[in-house]
């Protein structure tokens, strides 16, 4: 029995007269506008004892409540509303009941249950086919399996989960019912049979109906079953009540009051109403019906609830006798375990497996290993052993050297035995287990901590509490093939993904929301594109804008959703495996992929809940690097093992050095290019330290330009003695020069600083690495400054300042054995792309996408190289990019819009008959249809089909008629048609020439070939446009070097990277490509509030600014932006036409057969900004 | 032919409502209330320059009468300046009388 009092009351004061037990939070998705957490600040400042969450079929905010509710001393209540499967009886209306958990059996149940309710919400046609209604793929042979019964089944609406009333009666034990929500549409004055009285009918809510209350009562029993009193300020709530109370005497059990909670304040109340519309693709106006007409559904005083309730006073008091009864306590009562847990062998066997492997690695066989390597080998491993055998761990790690064989024998079957990729390792570790010896030594991670000098502290020690983290990463086809097998051998109810939850972000919550408040379409894109990816919504640029108070709702209203969850996703890669069926533990759901599953929990509360997270994560890098190597074996015949590389190569440190590194790992990016021109780094050791320094935590914590200085004072002077704040710093930032830039330096400057254990240190890394500890944070900076002059005896001044340092860590910061291994592969990929270019950028626009650049980018970079690329051919190109003697040609594959199969179809029939020799050829012998066809030919992949050229008079010209000749000649041809049986290919018919088409302008042709593919191998846009620009002052990418520091210059571009980072303070970093290279331009505030627009959606931009130059490294600090149409000579060019690509739009026969349409400038722009290849946006990945 | 103008229905007219100190009404138009048979609240239209904030009553009269009356929390709270019933809506306007009434308004239930 739970004893309520008020949460944080002192002994005397009276307990609340109500406690709320019916309440959703933002995981309701869509119907619920709070997180846990605040539900629970808020419940605590009005006066409540507990607090019960009941969201749509989830239990996806459950651990955050018991965790925020155990902290604040809340009684945390869990439960759900779960709807019922439409009935026969019932076709129309859909019902659900409240479920709350009373213990351990009850929470088991109602994980089952809302499993059961999931099971067939991403079926298809595809996924249900073989599968008979009912079946549960999830819950396999258990109990829940026979709940189903595939004549209500069947009028399921597909992608809403349901569960048949019958499975929710099996479940009961545990668990205690209300008998749901008030509907407002159930009123009716027509008596329908046995209803709860002679006004009410059952409709979408509660059970009302008394055949079906009565078998919920045989289930639950009377201390299960409460019929639930809502009092929402609708009309005839009175009357529903009476009739209700009347309801619950002839069943003989009580009624509990609930609130219906929706909102933790009355500020997000106006947001429900705009998700409930939004859940129904309806604007405010017309969801009116669906809307709940009030906002009495915000979170209030217990005291108001019992007033609302006068006219049911037992109601109200039945709401703590209930909740007094539900004793369940997350935190404690979950009884996860994980494979090996209780291994009684486990430290031995892991002892033995890495003794074994430390005389392989470290023995006196060994090759180039020092004694005293040895001797710190194995006083590393007796550390580490020692402390895994305290914590009881070793079955942990068996475990992850289990799933590690398990991918090594997956690795090997999607390789192929007799591949180049087989010398590879199935995967590799990444994140602070790379530190670990054990780790190293059973596989998990690859780069050796001794030789490295990785600190343990970070990912083991004494202190932990919960499990360590190892990341592994893979390629992606591997990882592709492991997930399912893993669900196989740790068995289907044993193993499932982690949960996800995307939140609204500031873009998609204009457009959204938008559209909700039916404002114009056209004016919610514009704002939405000139918005800020990152921050709350605040400063929309609405504000000059705003002519009504939509606009003025809309900001407030992206404000209040910025961050709540929008939906369930999937983890990138994290995995739950359990000894227990994890339907036990958590509600397992279908993923969007075929064959997976995952709990419905995020990665924060699978470790609240102790869960074991293995990280099976794909890693784009890692299936490139493997991808060349298999290329190089086939195009060279030569074998590389990237582990035995040099790694010492002076060619690849000297790329690395100028920044020659577009497309290579981590160090791509336009700020850590102008940061390699800088650091110049030498080794391995300073390649570990480069990819951690462009991230958020060196950056506010303000490492990165001292530790660029003291490089350059160290270069330039080896007697150069590096500062420190205190002297107990210098040990533990001596690499780093007296900076912090890796995540395991907080931790090791709290200990060595400010006497932190391991434990509180890992307590302070924690409390900045997760979003919801944020406020922990604060509590740790007395500690650490108290705990510096304690320790250390620095000044409060001298803390303060180290504090800062740490502080600054708030943000995101590497690990230094996440670094060794990023370092690592940013190092091998560099030697590729340095020694084997082709290869290299065959296999990055293979494995798109991913990396910084866009395929065109890349493209552009390599030719610069005097690497040849070739456009698409249909008698050439395979499905994927490929090498031919020496020169990369673009797949098929890249063509936008069509399907991979028919490419592949493509391909094969073009093996078994030979080339195509003409368009009747290929519509004939291809299954493609016309739109595929069009689109080849549009995207010049048939020119090679056509009888020589349509210019004779001028045959060494390209034929820019080519497309237009190919279009024509497509339309002749007969595709084949669709029919039952497959596609009923077309005769083989001989077309007639073509007219003399007219030409196509180059610009025209950019714009086809960025349409159709995304890519151009032909002319750059700016190359194209160069002539028609009349700009003083105006350079080339290639004129800058050669230009004075300070001056003022003009510089005009096709935008491909953008990028505003929180830690920039409001400037924006441009960089532009043009036909010589690129430019990196730096845009101040003031300058990006002015020109906003412009400056996050315009694709071509004139940029007027100051030459800055520093070390090697050249800017454009920009003073004005401007449209690059604006700036186009009115002359035209009557080789730069911008016509449509259509049939219908060909020129008619009275226009000259060989010129090319003339165009308005203004179509320049407009025709590039329908097609611009995606650009790198920061932190929000690749967007148009 | 143009087509005829249309007649709204069951306007809100104002009500003269007396309420005991928690808001409720006690009489309307001078005829007390006999029984409270529900009360609810519409809050609505928020997004627009003319949000809805009315909370109902619906009573039964000394007389036998029943009767729904609303009190505007949107015009109370600005002493009853402005209420729903503007002339685009179609509904007469009773500028002194409104100001009188204090938000309070009477519609046939």
């Amino acid at each position: 029995m739970r004893r309520l009092v008020h949460a944080g009351a002192v002994r005397g004061m009276p307990t609340p007269p109500y406690a709320e037990l019916h309440c959703h939070s933002a995981y309701s998705f869509l119907d619920g506008v709070s997180l846990p957490g605040e539900l629970v600040e808020s419940a605590c400042e009005l006066g409540h004892a507990a607090l019960a969450l009941t969201d749509h079929n989830s239990l996806s905010g459950s651990m955050e409540l018991a965790q925020a509710a155990k902290e604040r001393g809340l009684g945390a209540i869990h439960g759900a509303e779960i709807d019922l499967a439409t009935t026969s009886d019932c076709a129309t209306s859909s019902r659900h009941l409240t479920l709350l958990v009373r213990d351990g059996r009850g929470w088991s149940n109602l994980c089952r249950i809302i499993t059961l309710a999931h099971a067939h919400t991403r079926d298809g046609p595809r996924r249900s086919v073989g599968r008979s209604v009912g079946d549960s793929p999830l819950v396999g042979d258990g109990p829940v399996a026979t709940a189903s019964s595939s004549a209500t089944a069947r009028s399921r609406v597909l992608g809403e989960p349901a569960v048949e009333l019958e499975a929710v009666l099996d479940h009961a034990e545990g668990l205690v019912c209300l008998t749901g929500c008030a509907d407002r549409s159930a009123i009716c004055n027509a008596p329908v049979g046995r209803s709860v009285g002679r006004s009410w009918r059952p409709g979408r809510g509660g059970i009302l109906d008394e055949p079906t209350a009565r078998r919920l009562l045989d289930a639950f029993g009377t201390e299960g079953l409460r019929v639930e009193l809502q009092r929402p300020y609708a009309r005839h709530d009175r009357a529903r009540n009476r009739a209700l109370a009347a309801f619950a005497r002839r069943l003989g059990v009580a009624c509990v009051a609930t609130g219906n909670v929706h909102a933790h304040a009355r500020s997000r109340a106006e947001l429900q109403d705009a998700f409930v519309a939004l859940r129904n693709h309806a604007t405010l106006e017309a969801s009116e019906p669906l809307r709940r007409g009030n906002h009495s559904h915000v979170l209030c005083t217990p005291q108001a609830m019992a007033s609302r309730f006068a006219d049911h006073p037992e109601a109200v008091a039945e709401t703590l006798r209930l909740a007094e009864q539900l004793t369940f306590d997350l935190t404690e009562d979950l009884g996860y375990r994980y494979p090996g847990a209780e291994d009684a062998q486990a430290s031995r066997r892991l002892a033995e497996l890495c003794g074994a492997r430390l005389q392989e690695r470290y023995g006196p066989g060994a090759a180039g290993v020092r004694a005293q390597a040895r001797a710190e080998a194995q006083a590393r491993l007796a550390q580490e052993l020692e402390v895994i055998g305290k914590l009881g761990l070793a079955g942990f790690f068996l475990l992850h050297h289990d799933m590690l064989e398990l991918s090594r024998e997956v690795a090997l079957e999607v390789r192929g035995r007799d591949s180049v990729r087989g010398l590879l390792a199935p995967g590799r570790g990444r994140g602070s287990s790379v530190s670990s010896l054990v780790c190293y030594l059973i596989g998990l991670s690859h780069i050796d901590p001794i030789a490295n000098d990785l600190a343990l502290g970070r990912f083991l020690h004494e202190d932990l509490r919960g499990l360590p983290d190892i990341d592994l990463d893979f390629p992606r086809d591997v990882r592709e093939a492991l997930i399912p097998r893993v669900h196989e051998r740790y068995g289907r109810d044993h193993a499932a993904l982690v949960a996800a939850f995307p939140t609204f972000r500031v873009r998609g919550a204009i457009r959204e929301l938008g559209k909700v408040l039916g404002l114009p379409a056209g004016e919610i894109e514009r704002l939405a594109r000139g918005a800020e990816v990152h921050g709350r919504g605040d400063g929309l640029g609405i504000a000059e804008s705003a002519r009504s108070v939509r606009w003025r709702w809309l900001e407030r209203l992206v404000e209040e959703a910025y961050g709540l969850p929008r939906h369930l996703s999937q983890h990138p890669g994290g995995m739950i495996v359990a000894t227990k069926p994890l339907i036990d533990c958590c509600p397992v759901v279908p993923a969007a992929m075929e064959g997976r599953q995952m709990v419905q929990w995020d990665k924060d509360s699978c470790a609240d809940a102790g869960f074991l997270k293995i990280d099976l994560l794909g890693l784009g890098m890692l299936s490139a690097v493997e991808r060349c190597v298999e290329l190089i074996a086939r195009t060279r015949g030569e074998r590389i093992d990237l582990s035995r590389i040099p790694f010492d190569d002076p060619h690849t440190f000297e790329a690395i050095r100028i920044a020659d590194t577009v497309g290579v790992f981590q160090i791509e990016s336009r700020a850590q290019m102008q940061s390699l021109l800088r650091t110049r780094p030498a080794n391995l050791e300073d390649l570990t330290i480069q990819v951690a320094i462009i991230r958020p935590g060196p950056i506010q914590g303000g490492a990165i330009n001292p530790y660029i200085e003291r490089r350059r004072r160290q270069r330039e002077d080896p007697a150069y003695e590096v500062p420190y704040e205190h002297p107990a710093l210098q040990e533990v930032l001596e690499e780093t020069l007296g900076t912090i830039i890796f995540q395991d330096q907080v931790m090791e400057v709290a200990e060595a600083f400010a006497g932190f254990t391991a434990g509180e240190a890992d307590g302070l890394r924690r409390a900045m690495s997760r979003k919801r500890s944020l406020q922990m944070l604060t509590r740790h900076r007395e500690r650490f400054i108290e705990g510096a002059m304690r320790h250390s005896g620095a000044t409060s001044q001298s803390a303060e300042r180290v504090w800062q340092m740490v502080e600054g860590f708030a943000g995101f910061g590497f690990p230094k054995a996440h670094s060794a291994a990023f370092g690592l592969l940013a190092y091998q990929s560099t030697w590729l792309r340095v020694h084997y270019g082709a290869e290299f950028l065959c296999a990055l626009l293979n494995e798109q996408p991913m990396g910084f650049y866009a395929p065109d980018s890349l493209v552009h970079e390599a030719e610069h190289r005097g690497i040849a690329v070739l456009g698409i051919d249909v008698n050439a190109s395979e499905v994927e990019c490929a090498v031919q003697e020496g020169c990369v040609r673009l797949g098929l594959g890249y063509i936008k819009g069509v399907a991979s199969s028919q490419m592949c179809e493509l391909v094969a029939e073009r093996e078994l008959g030979g080339p195509f020799r003409s368009f009747g050829e290929l519509a004939g012998r291809s299954a493609l249809g016309r739109s595929t066809l069009e689109q080849l030919a549009w995207s010049g992949a048939c020119e090679g089909l056509l009888d020589g050229p349509a210019q004779p008079d001028q045959p060494d010209q390209p034929d820019r008629a080519a497309r237009r000749t190919a279009l024509w000649q497509l339309g002749m041809a007969a595709p084949g048609v669709e029919a039952a049986e497959g596609t009923q290919l077309a005769l083989p018919i001989q077309q007639p020439p073509a007219p003399r088409l007219r030409q196509l302008g180059r610009w025209q042709q950019l714009i086809a070939d960025y349409a159709t593919s995304g890519v151009t191998v032909g002319e750059h846009a700016m190359a194209i446009l160069r002539k028609r620009l009349t700009v003083p002052m105006l350079a080339t990418s290639a004129q800058l070097p050669r230009l004075p520091a300070g001056c003022t210059v003009a510089v005009a571009g096709m935008v491909i990277a953008r990028q505003r980072p929180g830690t920039a303070k409001g400037t924006m970093f441009l960089l532009f490509e043009d036909e010589w290279g690129t430019i990196n331009l730096i845009v101040p505030k003031a300058v990006y509030e002015r020109h906003r627009h412009l400056a996050r959606a315009e694709p071509l931009l004139l940029a007027r600014g100051r030459l800055e130059r520093s070390e090697g490294v050249l800017n454009v600090l920009v003073r004005e932006l401007a449209a690059l149409e604006d700036h186009l000579s009115t002359a035209i060019d009557s080789d730069e036409g911008t016509a449509a690509a259509s049939v219908s739009s060909l020129p008619s026969s009275q226009a000259p057969a060989h010129v090319a349409e003339p165009q308005p400038a203004h179509q320049i722009a407009s025709s590039m900004r329908a097609v611009a290849p995606p650009i790198q946006s920061f932190a929000a990945g690749r967007r148009r | 032919m143009a087509p005829a103008a249309s007649i709204p229905l069951n306007l809100p007219r104002p009500a003269r409502v007396r309420t005991e100190g928690a808001g409720v009404p006690v009489e309307v138009d001078g005829r007390a209330i006999e029984l409270i048979r529900e009360s609810w609240l519409v809050e609505d239209r928020w997004w627009t320059e003319r949000p809805l904030r009315r909370r109902y009553w619906e009573a039964v009269t000394t007389t036998g009468r029943n009767v729904v009356v609303y009190h505007d929390l949107v015009a109370g709270a600005r002493g009853g300046a402005q209420g729903p019933a503007r002339a685009e809506d179609g509904a007469a306007r009773h500028g002194g009388e409104e100001q009188a009434c204090g938000g309070w308004y009477t519609q046939a239930p």
